[in-house]
């Protein structure tokens, strides 16, 4: 065995300017992205964007049009679905209704004519790892929503496949379920050490399970990132209200004695490192989370004057809807329940945030 | 747990059936009844006398056994040729052209089958266009004898009954979600196991189905038997008409017939027996919780 055989950093799947068309949609168009060992990564996007496509072609289920793709650093091409070191966990769990959950579990094991006691043996201990005992002989339609996903689950794991791809695995579940199953599948992905690839449109989803996350449109990925990064730093407006709510603002890039600064509304707003600083200082979107929006009663030169608008009282959360000068509306979401109890409508507020907490989006 | 149900609301669910059960009593069971004494009624009164000798007569037992052997045999081979067509059919031709494929498929049952078998006497005959055609490729020396045989009727059975079994098994197909399959292709079974495996098993009904229909049409047809075996060849249906209609024997008609419904009864639960016992017993469990 060679020593990179154990590298935590070894590449599992790498996908290359890889593009699908169906008749004149471009499914996928230009896609890549690499899958370490052991990585858990998230393909998030609505639906049509093109994220299940992506899956369906590591699985060989459809050809790439153009670009390529490599499994464990052979092209796979030329590799019909059926010699492919994967597996994958169908939305619809795609069980076997003619077979129980025996044969079910089985039938990759029962490919690769591996003996009858040792497939017995890692059945029965893949069922067990997702605490499926003694169902053996029941049929898909005497099993609940959640043990059908678990029989799936079991049923592509069993394989020990190099990867896992698993296509929106929990949304026939009801929520309560959905959530168990997340913190479930999360445990099962660190304990077997296999890569998994997660197609969802549930951004919640994606930041509870995912290493990276990568957030799709319209067949292109738009940004590929650990959650929080993606979260607290969208470099599109596409990403920042998908992934969560966000204030957006127009506004410009100044540059003011070497640093840059954000001008929204006519105020000038901390800002904090942009990497890529637009050339010329034409209109610019800024995201700004609501949570992180700062607020307070005293008035401050250095914060952007606004009036409050609006507030309501969500139980779990404070939200006031404040506007600046220039009339955008800024959502603030907080705790502070004092604060909260003596703002009224029409009352002159300051905001401001921490200059890392305003992000630059492109386009 | 299912509840008992009342029983007067149980029959009173089967209103739907009386129409179709008044046409079949009226014009199946009654006319059936009627002519059952006929092949009772000897010159001695009423005995069993003609079935003891037609059971008793190898004339009548080649006959019959010709008639389920070619019905057999139409029926495999509608089977064989019928599947992939409808696997075409569903899984494979782009829905633009679905429509179209399927009107190819019907287009011949608008067809008299007198004319479909006729068509095949030009093609199968003595001077027909295949012995033109072997002959001119000077494949053969002297014209095939291939009309007036098993297998100018076998032919002739076939293409009339195949869009019977495409039909009924393409419909079963269309209800198989294709995931299946590639979940089959998943977990490592080449397209050929995934047929066996997955597709296959899952389409058992359509196939059950079909082959009982086939096998039925097959059996009782007159048409293709008649034009496509000559005079000689005779097949239980061709012979049945000749003792009504030619010999005017209607007692032994009667039995004949009689004796053809009875095996064919039996044939048909022989075949669903076996078939429940080695294919559908394992979804017993299954639809049980339906």
């Amino acid at each position: 065995m060679r020593p990179s055989d154990f590298r935590m950093d070894e590449v599992i799947v790498r996908l290359e300017r890889v593009e699908k068309r169906f008749d004149a949609i471009r499914a996928v168009d230009g896609v890549s992205f690499t899958v370490r060992r052991g990585e858990f990564v998230t393909l998030l996007g609505p639906s049509g964007c093109g994220k299940s496509t992506i899956l369906r072609m590591i699985a060989g289920f459809e050809d790439p049009d153009a670009g390529h793709i490599e499994i464990d650093g052979i092209d796979v091409r030329d590799q019909p679905a059926h010699h492919r070191p994967v597996n994958m966990v169908f939305q619809s769990y795609a069980l076997f209704p003619h077979l129980n959950v025996f044969d079910n579990v089985a039938f990759g094991l029962r490919r690769k004519k591996i003996a009858s006691a040792e497939v017995e043996q890692r059945v029965k201990d893949y069922l067990h790892l997702v605490s499926l005992d003694n169902l053996d002989e029941r049929y898909p339609s005497q099993l609940s929503g959640g043990q059908q996903q678990r029989v799936a689950l079991a049923r592509a794991l069993v394989n020990r496949p190099k990867l896992l791809l698993l296509d929106e695995p929990l949304g026939a579940l009801d929520l309560k379920l959905r959530r168990r199953m997340q913190v479930e599948l999360k445990q099962l992905q660190r304990e077997l050490q296999i890569s998994f690839v997660y197609v969802t449109h549930d951004q919640d989803e994606a930041l509870t399970l995912s290493d990276r996350i990568a957030v799709m449109n319209n067949g292109h990925i738009l940004q590929v990132g650990r959650g929080r990064e993606i979260y607290d730093r969208p470099q599109s407006l596409f990403v920042a209200n998908f992934l969560g709510e966000a204030n957006v603002l127009s506004g410009n890039v100044v540059s003011e004695s070497g640093r840059f600064k954000a001008e929204i509304g006519g105020c000038l707003m901390p800002l904090g490192n942009v990497i890529n600083p637009p050339v010329e200082s034409g209109g610019v979107l800024f995201a700004i989370r609501p949570e992180h929006v700062r607020l307070s009663t005293e008035a401050d030169v250095r914060k952007m004057r606004c009036l409050v608008e609006d507030k309501l009282f969500l139980g779990n959360g404070l939200v006031v809807y404040a506007r600046n000068a220039a009339r955008q509306l800024i959502t603030v979401r907080n705790s502070d329940r004092a604060l909260f109890d003596q703002l009224t409508p029409g009352q002159t507020v300051y905001v401001d945030w921490h200059s890392d907490d305003c992000s630059v989006l492109s386009e | 747990m299912p509840t008992r149900r009342n029983p007067l609301r149980q029959l009173r669910e089967l209103w739907p059936l009386i129409p179709a059960c008044i046409l079949l009593l009226l014009f199946y069971a009654l006319p059936l009844l009627l002519l059952l004494p006929n092949s009772f009624a000897t010159k001695n009164g009423w005995s069993g006398s003609i079935y003891v000798s037609v059971l008793g007569d190898s004339y009548y037992w080649i006959i019959i056994g010709r008639s389920f052997w070619i019905a057999g045999i139409s029926t495999l081979l509608c089977l064989v040729l019928g599947y992939p067509v409808a696997y075409y059919l569903v899984r494979l031709v782009s829905s633009r052209f679905r429509r179209y494929a399927y009107m190819i498929v019907i287009a011949p049952l608008f067809t008299s089958a007198v004319i479909r078998a006729m068509a095949w006497v030009v093609i199968l005959g003595r001077r027909g266009m295949l012995n033109e055609a072997l002959l001119a490729a000077d494949l053969v020396d002297s014209p095939l004898r291939i009309l007036y045989s098993e297998s100018a009727i076998v032919v002739g059975l076939v293409y009339i009954m195949i869009p019977f079994m495409v039909l009924t098994i393409a419909a079963v197909l269309e209800n198989v979600d294709s995931t299946l399959e590639e979940a089959a292709r998943d977990l490592g079974a080449s397209p050929l196991v995934t047929f066996f495996k997955v597709t296959l098993p899952l389409t058992l009904p359509g196939v059950v189905a079909g082959a009982f229909l086939v096998f039925a049409l097959s059996l009782s047809s007159y048409v293709t038997p008649a034009l496509l075996g000559g005079g000689r060849l005779k097949v239980i249906a061709t012979l049945i008409f000749e003792q009504f209609m030619r010999v005017f024997n209607w007692p032994l008609g009667t039995t004949i017939a009689s004796v053809l419904l009875i095996i064919a009864l039996l044939v048909i639960w022989a075949y669903n027996k076996a078939l429940t016992h080695r294919f559908v017993a394992g979804r017993r469990g299954a639809a049980a919780t339906l």
